[in-house]
């Protein structure tokens, strides 16, 4: 006995026990709701065979007094008939079934079918390799375990199942008639086409939860690859446009300048224009104010001898704006003399 | 081993270990949807920074404009800088023109005209000490002008009053 096969035993067994605890945890109503599937017990003796039909917790018997290798035809046909639409289980008992006991200390019951297979060889009456059996455990006392054997011939076995495989029928499963009811032996026979089906279901299940389960595994995955490539290649072309990033950020730059630029020249130095507008207004006259506005319009006021003599020495300065005078009007404070009000035109 | 526990006890510790379980597959579902955020996330992350890149490779090369002359703006490391060199021209051209600076204020930085220094200016002094205070300022190169300026003779007394708001470009060293 290896010990992986020790330690699948103890998983199977302490999987059953939990199963076994929470069913138990589950309310008797929502229990009764669950319909139990149809099955028949075909019971096979030397005088004949019995059926008992059990659906929807009632029950029906039928008899039949040839035993089974004897049967026709029609008796077949009728047979199938009757476990048609259920789960058909052999019922083995005497001279089929051999059941010995065995008396094991209570540990290995953790391991009971690794145990007993290890003493099979004592008690059975065949080589146990010819055998299928089960192992059925018993109450434990002073420290041992006695347990129940059954065991039926496999070539027996076999040939039960291959008569219904012949006549087209569903392959029954095995089970053993014990005292307290009968004992499952062997589920629908090992090569049998009802097992071939079971594994492919087992298969197809696993197979989806399989895919199921990879899935966060392929999109982190594919989602690593594509992000590699989509980095690579912004990598690739940031090497590729890095002259031309500096080129922008020099241009960004030299726009910024010309901007600042074009407010330093907007308008002509205030140098030239004060000097123009002193030089321009004739001796006589005093600039009282003079003010450019943001926009570059120029405003002055003179203190004038002679509106009209203002107007023309004005004409002539050399002013950017030109200025044109405005009315002249007379300063009561200074009698004799006007105040014009200068303003740039052509803007 | 388990049978030699109470019923009460091994029903106990079956719910037990099936809400251990449940937990189990709560932290492995929640750890399996973390680790496939982050991945879509950075998917995301370095498709939109692809995007990006290449919608600057995609954009138009910007026009060739012949080089500045450099003699025609501050060079300084900050606006701050180019204003403290402008305001202490202003003042250096006050000091010699004997001119009274009454006050000088440096405008915040425009974001639509980050290059260009504004300060705002008030002097008084007789008009020839004005004016040679005036072109002091303007005459050497970077230019240094006064943008918008009013000049104002003041009631009984012979001086001038000069409100301005002197400008200057300025850019870091290229």
């Amino acid at each position: 006995m290896s010990a992986a096969s020790a330690l699948g035993d103890q998983a199977g067994q302490f999987l059953r026990w939990w199963g076994g605890e929470l069913a138990a945890l589950v309310p008797e109503a929502i229990l009764a709701r669950r319909k139990p599937k149809p099955r028949s017990d075909i019971k096979i003796g030397p005088e004949g065979i019995t059926i008992d039909r059990v659906e929807q917790g009632l029950g029906e018997r039928y008899g039949e007094s040839r035993p089974i290798e004897a049967l026709d035809e029609d008796a077949w046909a009728e047979l199938g008939g009757v476990i048609a639409g259920t789960r058909p289980r052999i019922v083995l008992g005497v001279p089929d079934i051999y059941v010995a006991s065995l008396s094991l200390p209570a540990a290995a019951r953790g391991r009971l079918n690794a145990a007993v297979s290890l003493h099979l060889a004592q008690v059975a009456p065949l080589d146990p390799s010819l055998l299928v059996w089960t192992a059925i455990p018993g109450p434990a006392e002073g420290g041992r375990i006695s347990v129940s054997i059954a065991m039926a011939r496999a070539a027996r076995v076999a040939e039960l199942q291959g008569l219904f495989g012949d006549h087209g029928l569903p392959i029954p499963s095995i089970a053993a008639e014990c005292p307290d009811g009968p004992v499952e032996l062997q589920r629908s026979g090992a090569g049998a086409a009802g097992g071939d089906e079971a594994r492919a279901n087992r298969i197809a299940i696993a197979g989806a939860a399989l895919l199921l389960l990879s899935i966060p595994f392929t999109t982190v995955a594919g989602a690593w690859l594509l992000s590699g490539m989509a980095e690579g290649e912004a990598e690739r072309i940031s090497r590729d446009i890095a002259p031309r990033l500096i080129a922008e950020r020099k241009a960004e730059r030299d726009g910024e300048l010309r901007r600042a630029l074009a407010v330093v020249y907007a308008h002509p130095a205030a140098t030239a224009t004060v000097e123009a507008l002193a030089l321009g207004v004739p001796d006589t006259d005093y600039l009282e104010s003079a003010a450019r506005a943001p926009d570059g319009t120029l405003q002055a006021f003179v203190d004038s001898a002679n509106g009209d003599a203002l107007r023309g020495a004005l004409a002539k300065a050399p002013l950017q704006p030109v200025l044109e005078g405005g009315e002249a009007v007379p300063m009561e404070e200074r009698p004799g003399r006007v105040r014009v009000e200068l303003r740039s035109v052509g803007r | 081993m388990i049978e030699s526990f109470s019923p009460l006890t091994r029903r106990v510790l079956a719910v037990g270990l099936l809400v251990l379980a449940l937990l189990l597959a709560v932290q492995i579902f929640s750890l399996a949807a973390a680790a496939v955020g982050t991945a879509l996330g950075r998917l995301e992350d370095s498709r939109f920074a692809l995007a990006r890149i290449e919608a600057v490779r995609a954009r138009p090369l910007p026009p060739r404009a012949p080089p500045l002359p450099p003699g025609q703006f501050l060079q300084a490391d900050s606006h701050d800088t180019a204003t403290a060199a402008a305001a202490g021209r202003i003042r250096t051209a006050a000091g010699a023109s004997g001119v009274t600076l009454e006050g000088m204020t440096a405008v915040p930085a425009d974001p639509a005209n980050p290059r260009l220094v504004r300060i705002s200016l008030a002097a008084r002094a007789p008009e020839p000490a004005l004016l040679a205070f005036i072109q002091a300022v303007e005459r050497d190169d970077p230019p240094l002008r006064l943008h918008a300026w009013s000049i104002a003779r003041t009631p009984g007394a012979p001086e001038l009053v000069l409100q301005a708001s002197a400008v200057v470009a300025w850019s870091p060293a290229q």
